[in-house]
Order: C-alpha cells, then structure tokens, then sequence
C-alpha cells in the first residue's frame, strides 16, 4: 500500500479542490453581507421573514414536482419516485434561480401572511368576502358566475398555501413558458416523456383559467362598480390587489408589494392613482397601517400626478 | 359600448403575427391606427400577447390597453394558439377616454429624443422631407442627402429594420422604428410626432432620429482654476490682513482723538473707517476659512470638549454685544455638562456665529436661550431666539454660500452659516435651523457624543 495507488488523488489535485472550495466560500462570504446588511436595515419584519422564505421554497419544490410528474405521466414505465429523487432537488433549485418565479412567488406569499394577518385583526375571510356573496347573487349571471370563479379560484389558491405550494395553472404565461424551459435544462431527463410532458403542459394551460385571470375578469365586468373592489374589508385583500393593479396601472405583484410596512408611499399613491378620496384612503390605511398618519397636505395630489409619480418610479 | 360585456369580438393572426381578420370594434380600432388587413397588428400591446401566445404555444388571457388618435379602450383578451397563428378572442371592450397621465409621458418621450436627437427634420403631411437639421456630426452626410432631395419620403435614405411592406408606412408603425443609417454602425431610433389639428399628421410631422449606442462622453477638462473661485489664497491672507489692521489701529488713533482735538464729523468718519475695516478684516477670516474647509484635504481635530462650557464662553465673550442692545443671553448652568467629540475651536467659531446672528438679528430686549443637551449618542446644542424667524424658502436658502436672505447692512459677508455647516460636518455632525416666520429661530448643532466621559 504506497501513497501512489491509483485510488488515492495526487496532492496537486487535492489541492486543486481544496482551491475551488476556499474560492466557493469565498464567494458565499461576499454574497453574506450585503445579504444580512440589508436583512438588519430594510426595516419590514415580514417581507423577509423566515415564514416568507419557507413558502417561497416551498412554492419552488411544489412546482419541480408538479413538472416532474407530468414527466413521469407521459411514460407509464418510469418510476415517479425515482424521477424526483433524481431531479427534484435541482430543478426546485433553477426554479428559484429564476428572478421572475422569485418576485411572483414572494408577493403571493406576502399575500397570503397579510390575508392572514387581516383575519386575527377583523375577523375578515380571505375567500367568502361581504364583496363576493353580494356578487355572487347578483341578477347579472355574467358577474354571478364570474364571482363564482373567483371565490372558488381563490378558495382554491389558500388552500394550497396552507400547504406552501402552488399551482402550475396559477402562473403568468411568460414564467410558465420559462418553467419549462428549466425543466429542460434537466440533465437526462428521460425522452421523448420529457417533450411530451412539455407539450401536454403548454395545451393544458390557459391563463384565464388562473386566480389573478379570473379576478381581473371579474373586475372589468363590473365596468365602474369595480372601484368598490378598493375597500379590503369589502372586497377581501385579493380582490382589492387585483383592483388596485388596474386602476393604479401597477403590477399586481408591485400592488403586493405596496401593502408592506416599507413602501407606504406606494400604496398612498397607487390608492390616490386609482382615484380614491382622502376619507376612503384613510381608511384603508388604517386597516393595514393603524399607527401610519400620512403626511400633511397629501389630500391636495391629484390622481394624475400619483399616477406620474408612480410611473417615473417604475422606469 | 356599454353594456358589451358580453359581446365577444374574435380575431385570427397568422404564422408572422399578422391580422387576417378581425370583427368590429377591433377592425375599426386598427384601420384608424393605419392599419390593413390583412397586415401587421398596429397596438404594441396585442403586438406582444399575440407574439408570446404562438411562440410558447400557450393560452394568455390579459387585460390590455389599445388607443386610437382620441380614445383609449380597456378590454379583457384571451389569445390561444391555433394552427400556425392564434385566434384572438375580446370581451369587456370599454372606452377610458383620454387620459392624462400617458400624455404626459409621452411629452417626456419627446422632449428626451429632441434633446437627444442626430437629426430633426420637419416633413409634410404625406412625410415627405421639408427641411432638414443635423445635430451629430456624423449624419451630416444623410443630412446633406436628404437636404438635395426634399420633397421625397424620408423612408428613401434611411433602411428599416425588419420586414416592412410597402412604404410609405402609416406613422404610427413608423414612430419608433429601428433603421440604419448607411456607413454607420449603431442603430437609430425614430420618433415622429403628429403636427397640426384635427387629424394628427395633417400639419405633417416632426421627425427625430435617435442613435441606440450612447454617445461617448465628451469629457470637459476640469477647469484648474476651479478652487479659486471658492475663497483667498491662505498665502495672500496674512499680506491683506498687514495692511488692513494697520488702517484700523489708524483709525481708531483718529477716532479716540490721541493726537489731540478733532472736528466730531472726523470722529465719525474715523469710526466709520474702523467698523468698515473691522468687517474687512471679518471678510478676509471668512474667505480664508471657506478656502480652508472646501480643501478636500480639510479634517478638523476632535477632543473632548464639553458643549455646555463652549456655549458659556461664547455667551461671556458676546455678552457685551448682547447687553448693548438689552438681549439677555440664558447659557448653560455652570456645572451642566454636555461632553462632545470636536475640535474647540471651531465648535467657539460656530456658537460665536450663530450667537452672534441671533443677537444683531433679534429685537432690542429680548431673550435668546442656549441649551446643550445630549440623547441617543449625539450632544447637541441649540440657539433660540425671539427674532423675526425664517420662512420655509428661506431656511431652504440660508446655508448657502454669499446667502443674506436680502439684508443688505453692512453685518457680515453671507459665509458664516455656509462655514459654520461645513465645520459641523467636518467633525462628522450637523447644523439645522428650525423656524417660521414670527416664530424665532432655532439653530441646532449637533456632534458625536463623547460616549466616554458620559458613562
């Protein structure tokens, strides 16, 4: 038993690893501070809490099983439980690389801690809203059913967050498409089931069959009467984001976002955008902020020059 | 269009994007963009939803937004692949008006490609070239051509990108295209606008070319003589100084009549030529500090000082001044203490300012308090007086430089509150002023607490 045997690595190559892992920790430690600086001084508890984080990884696995086992349906042969211990992990990973997924992802798990929140403060319902009942019985079976959509959509949408998941249907069409794009960036992904998960996935989905793509449908049918959708203890946080998204022009993820403790002037001026008077926008500040007075003289902005400001910060 | 909400208007596109049929409103909406049928989809919007949906085979559904010349319509549209193109589907077709707000953004589009314009040029209804301007020297070729061809469309000098069909093209299609210019590398960007009421383009139109690389920056040399202008020269400083006290110790002979009787008339005129040379000599201390501390190189020397004791001497060496005209000067207790981080100094040189301030500018009689106090790892210390206050442009104004908020009396030089921030700053704290008008004002400096001897 000499040192040389072929089993053993030479010294140089040892040290060859031992380099790359000094230089990966190298690298982890550079990404460390930026990271906790901005952990310490962002100021909002919840935007990077660890429930937030868990669900966002949560989300990301969910959607790695969900691609994988369309994979393991196209091909009755292959063994599903041997397909994700293979891949899951990595393409859970290349999910979360995926600064699109991320950003879509965190606002809906925003949402959800403050539909949560909501409930404890007043008791309000993330899915059977006073909005959506009176909706629902409406003469007008176009609206009636529409609402319908949407309380099962989002019925829907809760109960997989209680479990940190979350459906593929649920996404936008562009993050979808680059979901499938990571799935096939899987190395040895068995084929031809792989291409034909992809193309039975892409028929089978349809964004208007979405939550956000029913509640947006909602709201145009009601034309005007979707600014009542602009009262969260009417119309329920989920609506009043999706409302606020089309009358403020915000991103529904951007109006998510603008409900957190650091971004008050977001929602101040995306309500103003959306043309809410200074009493309705009180409040709705406070329900979500009760301790936040705004400042003196907002009431004189006038929807325009929100909906400017809004703009300019966006470009 | 109320109440269409249930109306559904469909739509087919080809393999290339292109609309190959389309029901009303959405037929009309594209034919008075410019639009044909079949042809290119006009609005950018369902431009891009079309687009994605046949290149990821997937099923949108959007709300978008679509404009013609005068109106802006909102609807719910749901695009699904078919065959080579998609089949366009659109309900809740609903009218927003006009609104404001991308008006607006679209005045700042323009007034960015006129200020970052190549070339303008006016065109005439049919875009047909009336006169040409250059701006970057490098189109004053295509300048030069189009200038010798007037008259022709403008599309004739420049190559599109992309596939464009007949020309000349509606303006619409035509604002924001990409072309090249020949023997240019970059790519440019158009911008027309619509001149003239009525139909837009009927007063013809204005043309802007836009280049897509960033012009490289044309570094301006630094102008050397810049530190200058700040100040005095610290070596000329003493050569001033010489001359100018020996005017005032002059003077103040004269004034006090040593060599014998005088005229009172002269003894005036001596006084005025002492207080003139007297502020003189303040200018030249002024000018040679700001000089001084504009240095880069400029770092004030912290010790421990107590706030409280700094405040008391500044109130001892001015009391004089403040008992001339009945202004009771309130300074710290002695045996209050306020320790602070900063260099002696110029903590004296800013409380003797500021103090000095309160007292020429506050009514004869009055009171101006000094309060050192010191929370939450800063001492600070606060002149308070009873004075006329500064209104919110003012205060927005007196910490600039030559600043003298329109008083012209002969008191200072308008530095001191510019000197007295920059030395706050230097020793890593702050000056600000709290006032209104009729209010009095309060001037607080704030320096790094002297954590040390507190605990």
């Amino acid at each position: 038993m000499s040192g040389d045997s072929p089993c053993t690595p030479s010294i140089d190559q040892v040290e060859d690893v031992m380099r790359f892992e000094l230089a990966r920790g190298d690298a982890l430690l550079a990404s460390a501070q930026p990271v906790l600086s901005h952990l310490l001084t962002s100021g909002d508890q919840v935007q990077f809490g660890d429930e937030i984080i868990a669900r966002i990884r949560g989300m990301a696995n969910h959607a790695a099983r969900q691609l994988l086992d369309a994979v393991a349906e196209a091909d009755d042969t292959l063994d599903r439980d041997a397909l994700l211990a293979r891949h899951a992990e990595a393409l859970a990973e290349a999910i979360l690389g995926d600064g699109g997924f991320l950003s879509h992802a965190h606002a809906l798990a925003l949402e959800i801690h403050w539909a949560d929140k909501l409930h404890h403060r007043c008791g309000l319902d993330a899915v059977l809203t006073p909005f959506l009942q009176e909706l629902a019985a409406s003469p007008d079976g176009e609206i009636a059913s529409a609402a319908m959509h949407v309380m099962a959509a989002q019925a829907r949408f809760v109960q997989q967050q209680r479990r940190m998941e979350l459906a593929l249907g649920e996404l936008p069409g562009d993050l979808f498409h680059r979901l499938l794009l990571a799935m096939r960036g899987c190395d040895e992904l068995p084929e031809p089931a792989g291409e034909q998960a992809e193309a039975h996935l892409r028929s089978t989905f349809d964004e208007a069959k979405g939550r956000a793509g029913h509640m947006a449908r909602l709201l145009l049918a009601l034309g005007h009467k979707a600014d009542r959708a602009l009262a969260i203890d009417h119309a329920g946080l989920a609506l009043f984001a999706s409302a606020l998204a089309l009358a403020s022009g915000l991103s529904r993820e951007h109006a998510i976002y603008a409900l957190g403790e650091n971004q008050l002037a977001r929602l101040a001026l995306a309500l103003r955008a959306a043309g809410l008077p200074q009493s309705a926008l009180e409040a709705q500040f406070l329900l979500l902020h009760p301790e936040i007075t705004l400042p003196p003289g907002f009431d004189g902005l006038s929807a325009e020059r929100a909906a400017a400001l809004l703009t300019l910060a966006q470009d | 269009m109320v109440g269409s909400s249930t109306l559904q208007t469909f739509a087919r596109t080809d393999g290339a994007d292109r609309l190959i049929a389309a029901q009303e409103p959405l037929a009309g909406l594209h034919a008075r963009c410019g639009g044909e049928l079949p042809g290119e989809i006009i609005a950018p919007a369902l431009r891009e939803v079309v687009q994605m949906a046949r290149e990821y085979g997937l099923r949108l559904a959007r709300r978008l937004r679509m404009a013609d010349d005068r109106e802006v319509f909102s609807m719910w549209v749901e695009v699904e692949p078919e065959g080579e193109g998609c089949q366009v589907a659109i309900s809740n077709w609903r009218s927003e008006g006009a609104p404001p707000s991308s008006v607006s953004g679209d005045e700042h589009r323009i007034a960015m490609a006129r200020h970052m314009a190549g070339l303008s040029a006016r065109l005439g209804p049919r875009q047909e070239l009336l006169a040409i301007e250059h701006h970057d020297a490098d189109l004053a070729g295509l300048a030069r051509a189009m200038t010798a061809g007037v008259g022709r469309p403008w599309t004739d000098f420049v190559a599109l990108e992309g596939n464009v069909h007949q020309q000349p093209l509606h303006w619409r299609l035509l604002d924001g295209a990409r072309l090249r210019v020949a023997g240019l590398p970059q790519l440019w960007t158009a911008h027309l606008m619509p001149l003239g009421g009525g139909d837009p383009g009927s007063g013809g139109f204005e043309l802007l070319l836009v280049s897509d690389s960033v012009p490289p920056a044309t570094a301006k040399p630094a102008p050397a003589l810049e530190q200058r202008l700040n100040g005095i020269d610290r070596k000329i400083a003493p050569v001033l100084r010489q001359p100018v006290s020996r005017i005032i110790a002059n003077a103040e002979t004269i004034r006090s009549q040593l060599s014998g009787p005088l005229a009172d008339e002269y003894t005036g005129y001596a006084a005025d030529i002492t207080a003139a040379g007297e502020h003189l000599l303040a200018l030249i201390d002024d000018l040679t500090t700001l000089e001084m501390i504009d240095d880069d190189s400029f770092a004030p020397a912290p010790d421990q000082i107590d706030l409280a004791d700094v405040a008391r001497r500044a109130a001892g060496i001015l009391g004089m001044r403040a008992s001339e005209r009945q202004i009771a000067v309130d300074a710290p207790k002695h045996g209050e203490s306020v320790p602070a981080i900063g260099e002696f100094r110029r903590v004296l040189q800013i409380l003797l300012n500021l103090l000095g301030n309160a007292i020429r500018y506050s009514p004869e009689g009055s009171s101006i308090w000094l309060r050192a106090e010191s929370e939450g790892g800063l001492a600070s210390i606060t002149v308070a007086d009873q004075g006329e206050g500064l209104s919110a442009e003012e205060i927005a104004r007196v910490f600039t430089k030559f600043e003298r908020l329109g008083r012209s009396d002969d008191g200072g030089s308008g530095l001191g509150l510019y000197i007295s921030r920059r030395l706050a700053e230097a020793m890593g704290g702050t000056l600000t002023v709290e006032s209104a008008k009729g209010q009095g004002a309060r001037f607080t400096l704030s320096l790094p607490a002297d954590e040390a001897a507190t605990s």
